[in-house]
């Protein structure tokens, strides 16, 4: 349908302004004064636009990519009626999307049967965003009459975590899976380490037979075992909770708990264990267990729409549902963390998971956007004991703590910290030796 | 281009007006239009922007009041015809700014002013020719043309109305 703008009612306006004036005074000189501007209407009226018949299609280079990568939008329009003087598109993005080269709208004039492209580059942060569309305006030239019709050309980027990645990580839960995996499953069977010597059965082969062993019985043979290694079932839970994670100048700490739980991820996923994802902030946000890259995949979109919440009923570690991880199986927390989630990590320990935390340290974060005054120094170095002593009293749990002070990178902290198996783990395998 | 040839046009219609007043001797209305017209000419684009239209509406004003008053016809036509060009070409500059110069806009701008001189050059010819002609118009007539104003006036409202809903 035709729209008449603004523009062409201003005219109208003074058109009949002018006309009711000089009936009024009965001046011709000022009816006369109408004469431009209903000449100026006709002409708009003579090339008014014409019925649209639009044909748009919407292409994303690349639907998924790495948090903060370029993205280019094509818009392709295909025009199957008469030309029209004005053509305007205006397609409009989501706004957390920014555009780095090109324009989202187009002036120009349209030829008959004219079919063109346009592209405009974007770059995104972590998410998921959506297109709505774009809305095509035909016009003549002097902006009075238009057409308009929105195309619904729908469109989504997924931007997901970028990955660092992560060398080393030795995990040993108290349970493993069936399959043949990297984890020392604490069983005596084929594998690489030695694990003990027990008496011969049929069947075993005979070049681990221990003959030194074997040679010190009359009667009885003795072969070598070795500690089967398994994979494990890995639940990372990320803390999504909107008090624990601060923002400093528009740059949020969960930011790098979701970078580093997409790495580990990744690491794991790699590894072939059986990852699950658990976030808690607004609600309880799951990936549920599984393997391989299709599962990664499953991860990285969940990842990409995280976001941080407040919910009174979740506000710490409490009410941390662990049925849905596998009993006595690997959990990787990835919380700045707070006092009052102390408890519910102990739990999780007495229920006999084997707990890993990367807290990704919020006190430095804040503090260095602080002007240092003596009170704030103080201030910072009570939160910092405050802090240390609740990581002490988690790693004297046995809680493999990593306190990752976020302008480090965090393949490097992580390698440093989880690189070599933990000491207590050795000298357990010491004493069983 | 389209931008100098707007404030031309500002110009030439403030001129014009000032020029017509000068003549009648009100030199007090033709200050003041002058005022108007440098406020236009080198005032804020913001301010331009946002009050387009309300030039060209005080200009078109002063020319009908400068027809009253008796004063020359032919620059008030002259300003009315230059501040309607001054108007087209303003909101067609707003239109331009809002995407970056190519190819595509030179054309548009090239045949925008090409049809704008063209049915600007029409409107004031027939306005110059029509300031020649004298028709003496009946009381009946007059009335009758009131009605038909009145009436088209109300249509176009009502339609203005209908399309206020369709496209709020």
């Amino acid at each position: 349908m035709q729209i008449l703008s603004g523009r062409f009612w201003l005219i109208i306006g003074i058109v009949f302004g002018l006309l009711l004036f000089g009936m009024a005074t009965l001046q011709g000189g000022v009816i006369i004064l109408t004469i431009p501007f209903l000449i100026y209407l006709a002409v708009a009226i003579i090339f008014a636009p014409p019925e649209m018949q639009f044909k748009a299609d919407r292409q994303i280079d690349a639907p998924v990519v790495a948090q903060n990568s370029p993205v280019q939008v094509r818009i392709s329009i295909k025009h199957e009626g008469p030309g029209a003087d004005e053509l305007y598109i205006m397609d409009e993005p989501p706004p957390q999307l920014e555009p780095i080269q090109g324009q989202t709208m187009q002036l120009r004039p349209l030829q008959s049967g004219e079919a063109f492209e346009y592209d405009y580059t974007v770059r995104c942060a972590r998410g998921r965003y959506f297109f709505s569309g774009i809305t095509i305006t035909l016009g003549e030239h002097f902006g009075l009459l238009q057409r308009r019709i929105p195309l619904p050309i729908a469109g989504e980027i997924r931007s997901v975590p970028e990955v660092p990645r992560l060398r080393k990580i030795f995990i040993s839960p108290q349970q493993t899976r069936g399959f043949s995996g990297p984890i020392p499953s604490r069983q005596g069977g084929s594998g690489m380490i030695f694990w003990g010597v027990r008496e011969y059965n049929m069947g075993d082969y005979l070049r681990r037979i221990n003959w030194k062993v074997s040679s010190r019985h009359l009667q009885d043979l003795f072969t070598n075992e070795y500690e089967q290694e398994r994979i494990a079932d890995v639940g990372l839970i990320l803390d999504a909770r909107e008090k624990t994670n601060i923002s400093v100048d528009a740059l949020s700490l969960f930011e790098y708990s979701v970078l580093a739980t997409a790495s580990l991820a990744e690491y794991f996923l790699a590894d072939g264990h059986r990852v699950s994802l658990l976030a808690y902030g607004y609600s309880l946000e799951r990936v549920f267990p599984g393997y391989g890259k299709v599962h990664k995949k499953r991860i990285y979109h969940a990842l990409a729409q995280m976001e941080t919440g407040t919910n009174y009923a979740l506000e710490n570690f409490n009410f941390l549902p662990t049925r849905l991880f596998p009993a006595r199986c690997q959990l990787v927390m990835i919380s700045p963390l707070q006092p009052r989630d102390y408890p519910a990590i102990v739990r999780l320990i007495t229920a006999g998971y084997d707990v890993m935390l990367i807290s990704p340290d919020p006190v430095e974060f804040e503090a260095k956007s602080f002007d240092v005054s003596p009170e704030l120094q103080q201030a910072i170095r009570l939160a910092r004991v405050e802090r240390s002593v609740l990581l002490h009293k988690l790693a004297r749990l046995g809680v493999r703590v990593v306190n990752w002070q976020v302008d480090q990178p965090f393949e490097q902290t992580i390698y440093t910290a989880l690189g070599r198996r933990p000491l207590f783990r050795r000298n357990l395998r010491a004493v069983s030796r | 281009m389209s931008t100098r040839l707007c404030t031309s046009s500002l110009v030439l219609a403030a001129c014009a007006l000032v020029i017509a007043y000068g003549a009648g001797n009100l030199w007090g209305w033709a200050v003041l239009i002058a005022v108007l017209g440098i406020l236009g000419g080198i005032g804020p684009r913001s301010l331009r922007i946002k009050f387009g239209g309300v030039w060209l509406i005080v200009f078109v004003i002063a020319a009908a009041n400068g027809m009253i008053n008796g004063l020359p016809a032919l620059p008030l036509v002259v300003a009315a015809v230059a501040s309607l060009a001054y108007w087209d070409l303003d909101g067609f500059n707003q239109r331009l700014s809002r995407v970056d110069p190519s190819d595509a806009t030179r054309s548009l701008e090239k045949s925008h002013l090409r049809r704008l001189i063209l049915a600007l050059s029409l409107g004031l010819v027939v306005s110059l020719m029509a300031l020649s002609i004298r028709i003496d118009l009946s009381m009946t007539w007059a009335i009758l043309l009131g009605m038909v104003i009145v009436i088209s006036l109300r249509l176009g409202i009502r339609a203005l109305q209908h399309q206020k809903k369709l496209y709020p």
